[in-house]
């Protein structure tokens, strides 16, 4: 009993955290039906092979057997119903234990495709590495189940598709750029806090020379698991842009909710999961359904002067 | 738990529906809209066979087992065109009216199978082919003094008219059966509503007076050529009535239980509409449309009992103000072709039966232009750089007979959030011209002629967004917006480019 009230309080400290806060994540790239379910917190755990791009920790965190080898493709073909626009991503990612820690790997591949305009293929390359029996440790860290970091380098490739004679730029602009995270989990992993660095150097450079940087990200996330089959996630960008969405949100003015984002998954013998979320104030809602090794998500997020954006994303287990 | 699952599944679903259409209040005013080539079985609304008007063959029929007044049976109207615009579903309660005048909450009639009633406009049905309009209204009299009449009356849109029927109006015309009266002063004002002209039956309950019709238009409308009715082939001059043809029937075989039920159906020339209008008036014409009630005879004074479509929010009698009861009925498509579509006035429902076309979406033309605002040039693409002194020539071609109002355009980017409003109104610098038919034209003043075919809309975003800062690197959505004149709206999306 003890242990429960604690987890409800826990995870009610949570909610009404991030409820005061909100933030999220770029729906531009594409993030795969969870992620869009739960509002865009791409870092709730767990997230197959999306891990490469979204939060790498874990990869390695997230380790359940000796071995584990994941892949997922994503995508949404005109989102919003807005012709010549493609986006979608797939990712690959692969750990295994090495006693106390376990190590992992993963690649990811993202792509906007935009006729007529801007490309903008990403690719990732992540490490990952978990102390997965951290309270061993120390007795006085009893309580902390596991530590997790990683660190992804991404490359940014922009195309432009289009007759650009006479503007004096060339049609192709390459990026780089890290992102950081540490994760730690405690009490039998119904907590999970961690904060992550997104676009570290922020040195992006675009075509006509224009610093494209006050795009890091500074995040810290949760995620409670009062019960099994039940999860709230949340996130919160200190480093966004504030971008407040005026416009669709189910709050009305969203100025409190930018940079915000928030999730609630509640499973079904575990193979079948709904979700709804708050992407900076705008809600989100989704299905995913696991069977046979394979686990089809989908998410929505309705917006009225633009219909609806969606992701669909299927993810295999091999192992 | 498993209550959190139905509710989050409960969420989706509400959240998953398209809410780009809106939804209306009316529980009353439903009217159907059905076209041609469609199967309609008139029954399958409730309807019993002897009270179509339109019967499922698509033949506009006096009732069964009926005669008109001088003997002749059966069908005289037949309908040969492809619209129809017909009255709801329900045959009850949707020409209400109060059996208390004095009371205009009171509204019980109707509930009664059995009441003979006063004066409830129930249906009213519409429709027309290239020569004639057609109308049949199923109204409700009782003895509330000789010469209950029914007024059918017509607003054109083009801001000419009157709204005042208060009183001894002039310009409604001095009623020759009655020197020194006007005629048709009903103690009307109509909102949003300009009558350009009305047809008047009228039918004495007793017998005594045999009924009879008429056609007036309204005096000071420019150019009233159209002061005739013609009904069955006889052409009746304005101001005077026709004794050999009058248009109230019995309409089923409930008349001994209902004997004060009547339909009223009349034929005029579809010139009615477009005497006096031109090209351009008659392609974009939305015409709307009143059925009432009155008592009183033709001449001045006398009760109005009931409007139809319905007054929702009831009758004043001491200021019959007309604020919900007409609907609207698109006049051509823009190419000379009838055009099917209905626009209810305010809280009223339109229900569009499968395989209708619905009158909403105009076919817009959209396009973008790179704008160099420094050296003039411009480039076909949609791509443009802001730190070159590009901004972007956003446009969009509407067809006239859209009558698109107050056209917006919003910048979202692919987060789906906005990031700029332009809007298309007077003032607003974003707007540099309006095209019309190749022309720069501004809109606002002009004077529409026929051959117009379409108005562009340019907006000029200049990559800020409505903080004043150049939007990130990027693509971005292009969304105009619009209302048309049926009251709905539509939306266009187009994507462009921003480049730094």
């Amino acid at each position: 009993m003890k242990i429960s009230i604690r987890k409800i309080g826990l995870a009610s400290a949570l909610v009404v955290f991030a409820s005061g806060l909100m933030f999220g994540f770029d729906f531009q790239e594409s993030a795969g039906g969870i992620a869009t379910a739960l509002g865009g917190v791409v870092l709730d755990r767990d997230l197959g092979g999306l891990n490469a791009l979204y939060n790498p920790t874990l990869i390695a965190a997230t380790l359940t057997n000796a071995l584990s080898l994941q892949a997922d493709v994503c995508g949404a073909y005109q989102p919003y119903g807005v012709d010549g626009i493609n986006v979608c991503s797939a990712g690959v990612t692969y750990a295994r234990s090495l006693g106390l820690f376990n190590a992992g790997a993963g690649l990811g591949f993202q792509s906007e495709l935009a006729q007529g305009g801007l490309n903008t293929i990403r690719t990732y390359l992540c490490l990952s590495g978990d102390f997965a029996s951290f309270s061993r440790l120390s007795d006085l860290l009893g309580f902390v189940d596991n530590v997790g970091a990683s660190l992804n380098i991404k490359t940014v490739t922009y195309y432009l598709d289009a007759n650009m004679t006479g503007t004096g730029i060339t049609p192709t602009l390459v990026n780089f750029d890290l992102d950081a995270d540490v994760t730690a989990s405690f009490i039998n992993r119904m907590l999970e806090v961690g904060f992550m660095g997104s676009d570290l150097l922020a040195g992006e450079k675009g075509f006509t020379g224009a610093s494209l940087s006050n795009q890091r990200g500074l995040i810290l996330h949760g995620m409670v698991q009062p019960i099994h089959d039940l999860k709230f996630i949340a996130a919160y960008n200190f480093g966004g842009s504030s971008e407040v969405i005026d416009n669709d949100n189910f709050v009305g003015s969203a100025t409190a909710f930018a940079n915000s984002y928030l999730g609630m998954e509640a499973s079904f013998f575990d193979s079948i999961f709904v979700r709804v979320g708050l992407n900076e104030g705008r809600l989100t809602g989704g299905l995913g359904i696991d069977a046979a090794g394979f686990t089809l998500n989908i998410g929505v997020l309705p917006i009225s002067s633009l219909s609806l954006y969606y992701q669909i994303d299927l993810n295999y287990k091999f192992f | 738990m498993r209550i959190s699952g139905i509710l989050c599944l409960m969420l989706l679903f509400v959240f998953s529906i398209d809410f780009s259409f809106a939804s209306t209040a009316s529980d009353r005013s439903d009217i159907v809209v059905q076209y041609h080539n469609f199967s309609w079985n008139g029954l399958d609304a409730g309807w019993q066979a002897d009270e179509c008007l339109i019967s499922p063959t698509n033949t506009l029929d006096y009732p069964l087992h009926l005669t008109n007044r001088n003997g002749n049976a059966g069908s005289i109207l037949p309908v040969t065109s492809d619209q129809y615009v017909v009255s709801p579903v329900y045959l009850e309660n949707w020409g209400e009216q109060t059996n208390n005048e004095f009371d205009p909450n009171d509204d019980v009639d109707y509930a009664s199978e059995t009441t003979g009633s006063h004066g409830d406009v129930s249906e009213l049905w519409l429709t027309w082919d290239s020569t004639w309009v057609y109308a049949a209204v199923k109204a409700e009299y009782d003895n509330r003094g000789s010469g209950v009449c029914l007024m059918l009356m017509f607003d054109r849109g083009t801001g000419t008219g009157v709204v005042d029927f208060s009183g001894a109006d002039p310009a409604i015309g001095l009623d020759t059966l009655t020197p020194g009266t006007f005629l048709w002063s009903k103690g009307i004002y109509f909102r949003n509503f300009n009558c350009d002209f009305y047809i008047g039956t009228w039918y004495d309950y007793n017998g005594g007076m045999l009924g009879d019709c008429q056609l007036c238009a309204i005096t000071n409308f420019a150019n009233p050529t159209f002061h005739q009715i013609i009904i069955e082939n006889e052409t009746v001059a304005k101001d005077t009535v026709s004794t050999t043809n009058y248009m109230d029937r019995y309409y089923n075989l409930k008349e001994e239980f209902r004997p004060l039920q009547r339909v009223f159906t009349v034929k005029f020339a579809i010139s009615q509409f477009t005497n006096g209008l031109s090209a351009s008036q008659v392609r974009n014409m939305k015409f709307k449309v009143i059925a009432n009630t009155v008592a009183g005879g033709t001449g001045a004074g006398g009760r109005t009992f009931d409007f139809c479509p319905d007054n929702l929010a009831g009758m004043n009698p001491d200021n019959k103000s007309v604020e919900d009861n007409f609907f609207t009925v698109p006049f051509t498509d823009g190419s000379g072709n009838v055009l099917m579509g209905v626009r209810p006035c305010y809280d009223a429902t339109v229900q569009f039966l499968p395989g209708s076309r619905r009158f909403t979406e105009p076919v817009v033309d959209t396009s973008a232009n790179m704008t160099n605002l420094n050296n003039g040039n411009v480039a076909s693409r949609r791509i443009f750089i802001p730190a070159n002194g590009e901004s972007i020539d956003l446009k969009i071609a509407i067809p006239v007979e859209a009558n698109v109002l107050s056209p917006s355009l919003t910048i979202y980017n692919l987060r789906g959030a906005v990031v700029r409003t332009l809007v298309a109104s007077g003032g607003i610098t974003e707007i540099i011209q309006q095209t019309i038919n190749g022309t720069n034209t501004n809109i606002l003043n002009y004077n529409w002629t026929a051959g117009d075919t379409s108005v562009t809309y340019h907006y000029i975003w200049d990559g800020k967004t409505s903080a004043g800062v150049v939007a990130p690197l990027g693509n971005y959505i292009a969304v105009y917006t619009g209302v048309t004149e049926d009251g709905l709206g539509w939306t266009s999306k187009f994507p462009i480019t921003l480049v730094r």
